[in-house]
């Protein structure tokens, strides 16, 4: 993809505003009629004005993104691009395929279209796939939360009166035409409404405790709904498309064909799951015990599923109980007691060994879509499905450049591995070493003289920081350096956790941060390894 | 979300009663699904003393699904492929059994938890199975030349521990 030579937004604009400064130019010396007429009369004048249209329509949309979204991360950039062309590649192929347009005006006409709905579809992508990201923090801050339920609705809005377009040219050109434009509507309508959905369950989700016992089913529901009736609504599309374009032996039927199959692959599979989730539904309800509040209380409180307390709850032969929703999504995948793993009643046995979650299978397709070869196997489709390619790894902190610092780092490292030694020393021992390591063996070897270490072994972490020891010079500076090298530290990590780091439940109990007690850890080990293995030498 | 909850749970348990020798928590607070974790070699095993850095990524359905755990130190040992995936039966899903030797007892459920498999490799650290052979040489080695695998085995340690 990134071979292609393909033009960035900033050229493609500069080369529509060229082209439009030469069709306006063009028109104003040749003709002297009507301004607009004559821009319209002029095949090539046209398409250079639509185009420039075309592109200020990405402007303004690649605009909206950056103040809404700041800047995207890579996995959004590259699904956007993703999706564009290959949103690109299908509606050159519905155009020149199946409605083969030999009239210039009217391709240009589409084109227009085919930009507008292509922009709500990034849009829209975009938002998915954001929303996923914030989702994986419980410390999101609330406000990009609304900025994209805002957003979306905006979105769906819009739908609304697309819709009403829709029918307008229904009424004017005939069903054919209003088939075609329902159904990119629709799909655009489905994805929009499918993130809101999901985002404000989300958020409802993390601002209650407890779990919302029908929330499952709900869920649920929508996006079934929703999915299987977009999914559907492309199938008739495409299956329309090619009875439309009434000629099978082509390049264009043969990728609608594919498409196709592909459609009734994926409505297949998601019927297949539905029938799954009912017999369980159904099963569960039959054959297992409803248990109340009351007994509840006696047996356990919280569900060793998904840790949540329970209000009611089904309890297996077994005795274990767990939430209805929690419990059913488990025998879905397979029909044992999570716990004890008694195998339970065998009308839910198998039909449900397949994989059942989508997530699994888009997390194959995801992988294969980088391939461009692959490419046109409905990636639209599989954007649908969440995905597990995003990258969310950090860029690691900037390293200090400069010696001094590079020195204080390295005086800091051994330190930190021997407390016993004093600073003065390893610095001493670093200017002629030049080297962590091999001052490290010279400590080890004793050549570097050290403390004669007497302290008890629950000597705590405190000592490492603030060594309180000589007032000769150096010691004091490279505390200092070491103490503002620590606030540097701290500060790279806090960028690293966003603005929003501190809010998770309990950072504000005295419990110290994960990165303490990390350090905590290895370095007590360091401690206990040197100790060891010195005892070993004396021996 | 349920995943997010129970992970945010986890994380509090975690870190308000750590086991011992055993630290873990999300990598940054963006992502709770991504998690580094410390684990301390057990006492009286070749690993002894040794702190292994290992990442954990969980799937959007945990848990449902079990997490992936791949070690980031390097590290020597029967049950650990050679780029740090880590073979114990707690990490398959009933479904899957690369090895075809473990019962379906063994495997993941949700009432399994982090905690759990952290202690599953601590456990694994100390008596490797070799009967799964992820690692053949290290299976080997470990069977028929114990004096030799603890020496790479000690090395590791000290190479854990940034001592080297």
């Amino acid at each position: 993809m990134d071979t292609l030579p393909l033009p960035s937004l900033q050229m493609y604009t500069v080369f529509s505003g060229l082209g439009l400064f030469y069709a306006v130019a063009y028109v104003l010396t040749a003709s002297d009629s009507n301004f607009v007429n004559a821009l319209w009369d002029d095949a090539w004048c046209a398409t250079a004005v639509v185009n420039f249209v075309c592109c200020l329509f990405f402007q303004l949309m690649s605009f909206l993104h950056k103040s809404v979204f700041g800047t995207l991360r890579s996995t959004e950039k590259r699904h956007l691009q993703d999706k564009f062309w290959n949103f690109v590649f299908y509606k050159f192929i519905f155009i020149f395929g199946v409605l083969n347009i030999q009239e210039i005006r009217e391709m240009l006409v589409w084109c227009s279209w085919f930009a507008l709905i292509g922009c709500f579809l990034l849009t829209s992508q975009l938002c998915k796939d954001r929303f996923l990201y914030l989702s994986f923090s419980p410390s999101t801050p609330s406000s990009s939360h609304a900025k994209m339920i805002m957003f979306l609705s905006c979105i769906l809005v819009s739908c609304a009166g697309l819709f009403m377009v829709c029918a307008i040219i229904g009424w004017q050109f005939g069903f054919n035409y209003f088939a075609f434009v329902f159904s990119e509507i629709y799909v655009l309508f489905t994805l929009t409404l499918l993130t809101l959905i999901r985002q404000i369950i989300h958020l409802w989700d993390m601002h209650h405790e407890g779990l919302w016992e029908n929330r499952n089913v709900y869920t649920y529901y929508a996006e079934f709904v929703l999915e299987i009736s977009s999914l559907s609504v492309q199938f008739f599309h495409h299956l329309h498309m090619l009875l439309f374009a009434n000629m099978f032996l082509s390049v264009a039927s043969l990728i609608l064909l594919m498409k196709l199959r592909f459609l009734y692959q994926e409505i297949q599979h998601k019927l297949k799951r539905h029938h799954n989730y009912v017999m369980v539904k159904h099963t569960l309800e039959r054959s297992f015990n409803l248990v109340g509040p009351n007994e509840l209380r006696h047996i356990q409180e919280t569900c060793a599923i998904c840790w949540e307390k329970m209000n009611t709850a089904r309890q297996l032969p077994c005795g274990h109980v767990f939430h209805f929703g929690c419990l059913r999504s488990w025998l879905e995948q397979d029909p044992v007691c999570p716990t004890c793993r008694q195998t339970l009643d065998t009308s839910l046995q198998r039909n449900s060994r397949e994989p059942t979650t989508g997530d699994q299978r888009s997390g194959v397709r995801t992988r294969r879509r980088r391939n461009w070869l692959l490419y046109f196997n409905g990636a639209s489709i599989a954007s649908w499905l969440p995905t597990f390619s995003l990258e969310l790894h950090q860029p690691p902190p900037h390293h200090h450049n400069t010696f001094n610092a590079d020195m204080d780092r390295e005086v800091n490292h051994v330190h930190t591995m021997f407390p016993d030694v004093p600073v003065n020393a390893i610095i001493v021992d670093l200017a002629n070493t030049h080297s962590v390591s091999q001052t490290v063996d010279n400590i080890l070897s004793g050549l570097v003289p050290s403390r004669t270490s007497n302290q008890n072994t629950t000597e705590d972490h405190q000592d490492d920081v603030t060594p309180a020891t000589s007032t000769s010079d150096i010691d004091e500076a490279t505390v200092r350096q070491r103490d503002t090298g620590g606030k540097n530290e701290e500060k790279e990590r806090e960028e690293e956790n966003g603005k929003g780091a501190q809010s998770s439940d309990f950072s504000s109990t005295d419990v110290p941060s994960f990165q303490t007690r990390k350090q905590e850890l290895i370095n007590a080990a360091r401690k206990k390894y040197l100790q060891k293995h010195s005892h070993l030498k004396q021996c | 979300m349920a995943a997010l909850k129970r992970l945010i749970q986890e994380y509090k348990e975690l870190t308000l009663n750590p086991p011992e020798g055993i630290v873990a928590g999300p990598k940054s607070d963006n992502n709770f699904f991504e998690w580094e974790a410390l684990i301390t070699g057990p006492e009286d095993s070749p690993f002894d003393g040794g702190v292994f850095a290992a990442e954990l990524v969980f799937p959007q359905d945990y848990p449902l699904n079990p997490p992936k755990m791949k070690f980031i130190s390097e590290i020597f040992h029967p049950n650990v492929y050679l780029d740090g995936r880590v073979c114990i039966s707690i990490l398959h899903t009933p479904g899957d059994d690369p090895l075809g030797y473990e019962t379906a007892a063994e495997r993941w459920s949700p009432v399994q938890s982090i905690e759990k498999i952290l202690l599953s490799v601590v456990s694994m650290l100390a008596e490797p199975n070799d009967e799964s052979g992820a690692n053949v040489d290290a299976s080997k080695m470990w069977r028929e030349n114990r004096d030799q695998f603890n020496k790479i085995a000690a090395g590791l340690v000290k190479k854990s521990l940034g001592l080297t």
